[in-house]
């Protein structure tokens, strides 16, 4: 594919090609054509002069007059191609040759008669040679190959005049593309030299109205989706504070119903009070937590790079208490800086760590936090795979996604709303990561999930060990 | 021994009433406290009009107990008539609600209010906010004398 040199060099070298390949067989052409006319003229040349020598030699051989006949000949014959002749009498008696006579092969060779007053006298011979053969064919090789350098030269600067306009235009239209490719010059018209890539313009111009309402029809989608999603985030939120407001007179009578009438009650009436003050306790879990989550979708702090390993001691930290607990061994691997919501992020393995050590029967817990650089699978581009991996009871495959969902559990237990996944695959999500489990019954869970990498480059304060930085330098932001 | 102090409570709920009279009441602190249903009532009782024309009906409040969710009138307006009033803006305001919006806490700071509660959903909790507000603002706190 000759696609790598540009139209004037392709054009140029193309004509340039097909001009002296037609040069050549023309001037081949030509130079038979000489050979051949060569052969006749120089026959036509010794037939006149043979008969010019004819008419003058006639009388004198007709007399039989021989010196007369070689002074006549020697003076019509200074012709220096003539290199052979002989005057033959009616007999065939040769009656004159020159001594400087060549072999008459190879020659052309012409006889004429001598005739004089209709009566034949005897008759001439005459031999020419080749030599102006060479000569004009030199003269017509230099002619058709001059010919042929002008046209040549003619052709190629003829193809560059053509070729720039073309240039020009696809020039312009590369331009113009280049230009519809970054969203500009929406109503400009293309402007070229050449009539097709105007139509080139014009077609690329409907294209680019298509994708520009395309375009408007997705912003309009995810102006729509994200107002949906605002008003959802809202509704629970306000949803959250209404239903707190029955459920704080059902836990206040209740409880005034249990504290100043207990002693009225029969057993069974008690069993009823302490159902009713255990429901509002764990309805009030479920709105608080609800309540959480709508807050965490709303409040999305700036995302700012946050050096994982100081996050991890922070959770350990508020976890202390209940690792101290169980006993449980929290081993954190080298983790590196990552962009996310601090907040959330925390929140995330705040609730991965609380959920490996409450689903965790073993004498001796242990959660282990790491991480692995790796390319995405789809788009290639480098991402980290944090894991957080327990020795607890596991989950059974069928419910791999439902422990995602709202108010989901598997288990039931005093203070696990359900909430505590979803916002971890919430959080994942939003920072555009994917999260899954691996999970034995019995022997214990991964759960994994993925963050992109971004680009963090030196030039902004370093954050932590890992060199790690802001990008820029503004809204530098420290982990706390 | 000094006289008891005087709240306004305005809150429409009567659950969320009887359990403030009620904190109030476990607080052994004697203080009064006048509940006015919705943000026109409280108005009309801060202005001493309507059906409170008659003083005695309608003392003027040591402090202010005001819902942000209100028929009627809602809380904010009733924060607005009440610190652009010249005399009765001397009077300590606290925004006593459910919500914990960032955008009303913000509005209602910037509106004049003294203090920025949540209601607490257990009862228990009622009872601590309640008696902590007696010490802080009714105990400790110096008043405009009335």
């Amino acid at each position: 594919m000759a696609t790598k040199y540009n139209i004037r060099v392709q054009y140029a070298a193309w004509v340039a090609v097909v001009t002296v390949g037609t040069v050549v067989v023309l001037t081949g052409l030509h130079i038979w054509r000489v050979i051949d006319d060569q052969e006749a003229a120089v026959r036509w040349v010794a037939t006149q002069e043979a008969k010019s020598l004819a008419r003058a030699v006639a009388p004198s051989v007709d007399r039989n007059d021989i010196n007369t006949l070689i002074r006549t000949a020697g003076q019509m014959v200074n012709d220096e191609e003539v290199l052979y002749l002989r005057v033959l009498d009616a007999n065939g008696e040769c009656l004159f040759r020159p001594p400087q006579n060549q072999n008459p092969a190879g020659l052309v060779v012409v006889t004429e008669a001598l005739a004089l007053a209709g009566k034949r006298v005897g008759s001439v011979e005459l031999g020419m040679g080749h030599g102006r053969v060479g000569q004009r064919l030199w003269s017509a090789l230099m002619w058709d190959l001059g010919i042929g350098v002008v046209l040549m030269l003619m052709f190629v600067s003829a193809s560059i005049l053509v070729s720039i306009p073309v240039e020009q235009s696809l020039q312009n239209l590369l331009l113009y593309i280049q230009s519809v490719a970054n969203g500009e010059q929406h109503d400009e018209q293309l402007e070229t030299y050449l009539a097709e890539t105007d139509a080139v313009g014009r077609e690329l111009k409907t294209l680019m109205e298509r994708i520009d309402e395309a375009r408007h029809r997705l912003e309009r989608a995810q102006k729509e989706l994200k107002a949906t999603q605002k008003e959802m985030d809202e509704y629970t939120f306000v949803i959250s504070h209404d239903l707190k407001e029955p459920l704080r007179g059902m836990e206040a009578f209740s409880k005034f119903l249990s504290d100043g009438y207990r002693h009225k009650l029969d057993e069974e009436g008690q069993r009823h009070i302490d159902i009713i003050r255990k429901s509002v306790l764990r309805m009030q879990r479920l709105i608080s937590d609800l309540l959480h989550f709508s807050q965490l979708s709303q409040q999305k702090q700036p995302m700012h790079p946050v050096g994982m390993n100081t996050m991890l001691m922070h959770v350990r930290v508020r976890l202390q208490h209940t690792l101290d607990t169980k006993g449980v061994d929290l081993r954190v691997d080298k983790l590196p800086t990552i962009v996310c919501d601090e907040t959330a992020m925390t929140e995330v393995f705040h609730n991965l760590i609380t959920n490996a050590v409450k689903y965790n029967d073993k004498p001796y817990p242990v959660v282990e936090v790491g991480c692995t650089e790796k390319p995405n699978p789809n788009t290639q581009q480098p991402e980290y795979e944090f894991f957080v991996r327990d020795n607890g009871v596991g989950i059974k495959k069928e419910y791999f996604d439902k422990i995602f969902q709202i108010f989901q559990r598997l288990q039931r237990d005093e203070e696990g709303t359900g909430i505590g996944l979803t916002i971890v695959r919430r959080v994942v999500e939003w920072h555009g990561g994917r999260i899954w489990l691996e999970s034995t019954e019995g022997q214990g869970t991964t759960f994994y999930f993925t963050i992109s990498k971004r680009e963090i480059t030196k030039t902004g304060t370093v954050l932590d060990s890992t060199g790690a930085s802001e990008k820029g330098t503004s809204s530098l932001a420290t982990p706390a | 021994m000094r006289r008891p102090h005087d709240i306004l409570l305005v809150e429409d709920n009567p659950a969320d009433v009887e359990i403030t009279l009620e904190a109030f009441r476990r607080s052994r602190s004697g203080t009064r406290v006048s509940v006015c249903r919705d943000g026109e009532d409280a108005l009309d009782y801060l202005f001493q009009r309507g059906r409170y024309i008659r003083v005695q009906n309608a003392p003027r409040p040591d402090l202010i107990l005001l819902d942000l969710n209100l028929p009627k009138r809602s809380g904010l307006d009733v924060l607005e008539q009440v610190k652009t009033h010249e005399s009765l803006r001397e009077i300590p305001l606290i925004v006593l609600t459910t919500s914990d919006r960032d955008e009303d806490i913000r509005r209602c700071y910037r509106n004049g209010a003294n203090n920025y509660l949540t209601k607490p959903v257990q009862f228990d909790d009622c009872v601590k906010l309640v008696a902590t507000i007696q010490q802080y603002w009714l105990d400790l706190s110096k008043l405009p004398s009335r």
